[in-house]
């Protein structure tokens, strides 16, 4: 698959390498170039220093070939705007927005955008280890290996 | 009729020098206006002038619009200097309480088509705006002052013939020029050429004339 993801801190960059390893292409784009160096030196993808918002930039990143785009910037607004910008000018069909914010990301869901919302889970799975004791087994895994599979039993807790 | 007792109320979000004087004039024209700046320091200043018509907070938040009374807004304007943040007020007031009008302003140009598409129909494009008006004053000007002839009040200046000059077209012979005035050169694909009678003026041309100080203006006009 040919995946784009914008913002390389801590998230972004984790995701590329992930991705990219498990022999898909990763284009990663920040607005800083020293971001890269956060996909250490094995990377496998290509990099593209400039803004997300910016189209040009995006479509030297491979944005017309793009299966998914990732909007993972330090940024609450400007990821629901990328998100947006390649669903609706670019036609990619499957765009997440991060978010740190709970209600835009429900807002904005309610509107028809996937959005992933860092708050609501961390608090999803706080609420569940205040109820229970523990973390749920699935979410530890998912914290300590960052298994993309854990996502969808983490979704059968019904964390809200 | 009663006297008309409710006033219009108006959000502004981003208290720039957009968002600043645009809450100054809406408050002379008797506005009900709420400023809303999420910076403390740009807050204090504007409060410091505005009084209680701003308040602290990020605008792009929905329970921040709600507590603002987004609800019985007749208008809300996005005035941030970030369109990214500029989308998601006009979103967040039209998507989620859907009443009154909604402006956004945009910086960048290139987002127009983007904010058009998502339903954001009134749109401000500052930055346009400005550099169409800076354009408008760049045009180059149909008669170029080059010199004047020592002692005297001759001035040699170069007339640019755009597309709409009543020029163009017109033979040299046609033209009924002053007596004192006289054209002395055409440049014309960057070759200067001694007019003759016969020479029809065309776009692009470059005409180098010696003119008495006096029929500048009127050629200008002329020309123009």
């Amino acid at each position: 698959m040919n995946i784009i993801i914008v913002g390389c801190g801590r998230c972004g960059s984790r995701l590329g390498r992930r991705l990219a390893e498990s022999g898909n292409r990763v284009s990663v784009v920040d607005i800083t170039r020293a971001a890269f160096n956060r996909l250490g030196p094995n990377f496998q993808g290509s990099t593209y220093q400039g803004s997300g918002l910016d189209q040009e930039v995006l479509i030297r990143a491979g944005l017309e070939n793009a299966d998914i785009v990732f909007a993972l910037t330090g940024g609450d607004n400007r990821n629901l705007m990328i998100a947006q910008l390649v669903k609706i000018q670019f036609s990619v069909e499957r765009a997440v927005a991060r978010l740190h914010d709970p209600v835009r990301a429900e807002k904005y869901h309610e509107m028809g955008l996937e959005t992933i919302c860092t708050t609501t889970i961390t608090t999803g799975l706080l609420e569940l280890y205040a109820t229970n004791g523990s973390f749920p087994e699935t979410s530890c895994d998912l914290a300590i290996h960052g298994d993309h599979s854990m996502l969808q039993e983490i979704k059968k807790q019904e964390i809200k | 009729m009663p006297e008309k007792t409710v006033k219009n109320y108006a959000i502004i979000v981003g208290g720039g020098k957009i968002g600043y004087f645009l809450a100054r004039s809406l408050i002379n024209r008797n506005y009900e206006v709420l400023l809303m700046e999420k910076d403390s320091r740009t807050y204090h200043q504007l409060s410091a002038d505005l009084g209680d018509v701003v308040m602290q907070g990020d605008g792009c938040e929905p329970t921040i619009l709600q507590m603002a009374g987004v609800e019985r807004a007749n208008l809300v304007v996005a005035a941030t200097g970030d369109d990214a943040d500029n989308l998601v007020v006009c979103q967040m007031a039209q998507h989620c309480f859907g009443r009154g009008r909604v402006i956004a302003r945009i910086n960048n140009p290139e987002n127009e088509t983007l904010f058009e598409k998502l339903g954001i129909s009134e749109r401000v494009n500052s930055t346009g705006a400005i550099l169409n008006l800076i354009g408008k004053k760049m045009q180059r000007p149909a008669v170029v002052l080059m010199g004047m002839l020592e002692s005297s009040d001759i001035e040699v200046v170069e007339i640019i013939l755009e597309e709409n000059s009543p020029l163009v077209g017109a033979a040299l012979r046609d033209l009924q020029l002053p007596h004192d005035t006289l054209i002395i050169s055409v440049l014309r694909s960057g070759k200067a050429m001694i007019p003759t009678a016969d020479l029809v003026f065309a776009v692009d041309d470059v005409l180098v004339a010696l003119i008495p100080t006096k029929w500048e203006s009127t050629l200008r006009e002329f020309v123009a």
